[in-house]
């Protein structure tokens, strides 16, 4: 127990020297920074638009008013602005790290290749995301009728973490195949498959695709099932679910993860 | 001129080199209907609930054919026009015997032959299947003719605009910002998220002038007889104005930047 604390303070420190390291790199293109932070601030007013248009032509969206609406595009611009924040850009770079051999220094570091792989780059420039998202959260609560309880906020905190959780597995689980593939350019392809559908209320969907979000690529878990915790539509029976499918698909990246790396070879030796 | 014979050489090597990111290409073409489709069960919701607007078959019907048309018109060029600049790989194409730009127009016209199949195949398994659901009663002779002919333009337009973002590498080193601003117009001004038959009038106007809707909705609009008559004339002007304009100053750009380009050490 004494040395998973150890070791989980060694990574929180080397996370911290990449976040310095990635705020020091992007100011130094400092007006590209400013021009990142506005375009996210521009994207979130696209998306209130669409919002706003939508409910011009309909009272409800498959249930859910316009301020819920709201919320879950809040929810899906602060947990989408941590998971970029995280990892993504570093998995992202994954292909092009195997490709030109820089993958051997992952390897040989004093931490787990997986963490250096996926955590060494933060995108420092979500800030902005989260920010953004932050406030139009905060308006879409005091557009409620009845403010969230603190243990539906609680419960909202959880599920998010679990769904960060999953969407990391799932990057991971198709990253991995860069090991067994020679090349890998449609991870970036994946990540848009797995991000599109976050903004929008899964009940949208017929039953067949939305079998699919759930259970076999879960994002429904990311994004939507933690704004059913704080609209109240939250099944208690769907917090067993949330966590068992997180477990689930962090345990199969692991393994695809391991498998993969025994079948790597490098690429400048 | 380049002879007819090196061109065609060069969409035989660009149809090679396809073969090696098959895998790649399929994913990247379902990515790209993801929107299309998401948008489509969004306002199809809003259909269902039939207070105003289009019915649920014309949204079936305008969001099949912006899968087709995303497809048709998307252009990734431009993007690794800018990595090629920024990096100095361009001068590897610029000592070949043809002028580079062929090798763009070879990638993305074979690469969309192979990524056309799939919402080729959708939209005839959904006329199959579910014949009801789409509303073919729109799609008229004399409709289709005119969405072929703004396809076209389209496909140009697309291509064109992608490259001049693309060469604006030669003067600013944050280009891919500017994409990103580009990707974000995309989304709201060309009819992708929101179909111009239920944007509000102002935005609609505003939209009506920027290039984004005749790369995409433009073509929709004519095969579902949205745009008509004069309105029909009005965008094909505008269409055509945009393409000439950018082909024009593409080709400007080209030149120019060439001449100030300096390329960074290899």
């Amino acid at each position: 127990m004494q040395s998973l604390v150890v070791n989980t303070k060694h990574l929180w420190r080397v996370w911290r020297a990449s976040l310095r390291a990635g705020l020091i790199r992007e100011m130094e293109f400092r007006g590209n920074f400013i021009a990142g932070l506005i375009r996210q601030i521009l994207f979130l007013g696209i998306f209130v638009f669409f919002i706003n248009v939508i409910f011009q032509n309909t009272e409800q969206l498959a249930g859910w008013q316009q301020h819920e609406m709201l919320l879950i595009l809040a929810l899906s611009r602060i947990i989408e602005g941590v998971i970029n924040l995280l990892f993504t850009e570093s998995i992202m770079r994954l292909p092009e790290a195997v490709r030109d051999g820089t993958f051997d220094f992952y390897l040989i570091r004093p931490l787990p290749a997986q963490f250096s792989a996926a955590f060494r780059r933060p995108g420092v420039d979500n800030f902005g995301n989260i920010l953004v998202g932050l406030i139009l959260f905060a308006y879409a609560i005091s557009a409620m009728t009845t403010f969230p309880s603190f243990s539906s906020i609680g419960l909202l905190l959880f599920l998010s973490a679990l769904g960060i959780t999953i969407y990391y597995s799932l990057l991971i689980l198709v990253s991995s195949l860069v090991f067994r593939l020679e090349r890998l350019e449609m991870l970036w392809a994946f990540n848009i498959l797995f991000s599109e559908p976050l903004t929008v209320p899964f009940d949208i969907f017929s039953r067949a695709p939305r079998f699919v979000l759930t259970y076999l690529v879960p994002i429904a878990f990311v994004v939507f099932v933690p704004a059913q915790a704080i609209t109240g539509r939250l099944q208690w029976s769907q917090i067993p679910v949330a966590i068992g499918i997180a477990a689930l698909f962090l345990t199969l990246a692991n393994l695809a993860w391991r498998a993969g790396l025994r079948k790597y070879s490098s690429a400048s030796s | 001129m380049p002879s007819a014979a090196k061109i065609a050489r060069t969409f035989s090597m660009e149809w090679s080199r396809l073969g090696q990111y098959r895998a790649d290409v399929i994913l990247w073409m379902i990515a790209e209907t993801a929107i299309p489709f998401l948008s489509l069960a969004v306002w199809y919701t809003v259909a269902l609930s039939g207070q105003t607007g289009p019915t649920p078959q014309e949204i079936v019907t305008y969001y099949i054919l912006i899968a087709f048309i995303k497809i048709a018109t998307d252009s990734w060029g431009g993007m690794f026009l800018t990595y090629e600049i920024l990096d100095g790989d361009i001068v590897k194409d610029l000592i070949r015997p043809i002028w580079p730009m062929w090798k763009k127009i070879a990638n993305n016209i074979n690469e969309k032959t192979i990524k056309l199949i799939f919402p080729t195949l959708i939209g005839i398994t959904v006329l199959l299947l579910w014949p009801n659901i789409i509303d073919t009663s729109l799609l008229t002779t004399p409709h289709l003719l005119l969405a072929a002919a703004s396809l076209i333009l389209a496909i140009v337009l697309a291509f064109v605009l992608d490259i001049t973002l693309g060469l604006i590498a030669f003067w600013l080193e944050d280009a891919f910002q500017i994409r990103r601003y580009k990707f974000m117009l995309e989304y709201v001004a060309s009819g992708l998220i929101i179909p111009f038959a239920v944007m509000p009038p102002i935005a609609r106007t505003l939209f009506e002038f920027l290039p984004f809707r005749y790369v995409l909705s433009f073509p929709a609009e004519l095969a579902l007889g949205q745009a008509e008559g004069a309105r029909a004339l009005e965008g094909f002007g505008i269409q055509l104005t945009w393409t000439i304009g950018l082909l024009i100053l593409s080709w400007l750009m080209w030149r120019a930047g060439l001449k100030r380009y300096a390329v960074p050490g290899r």
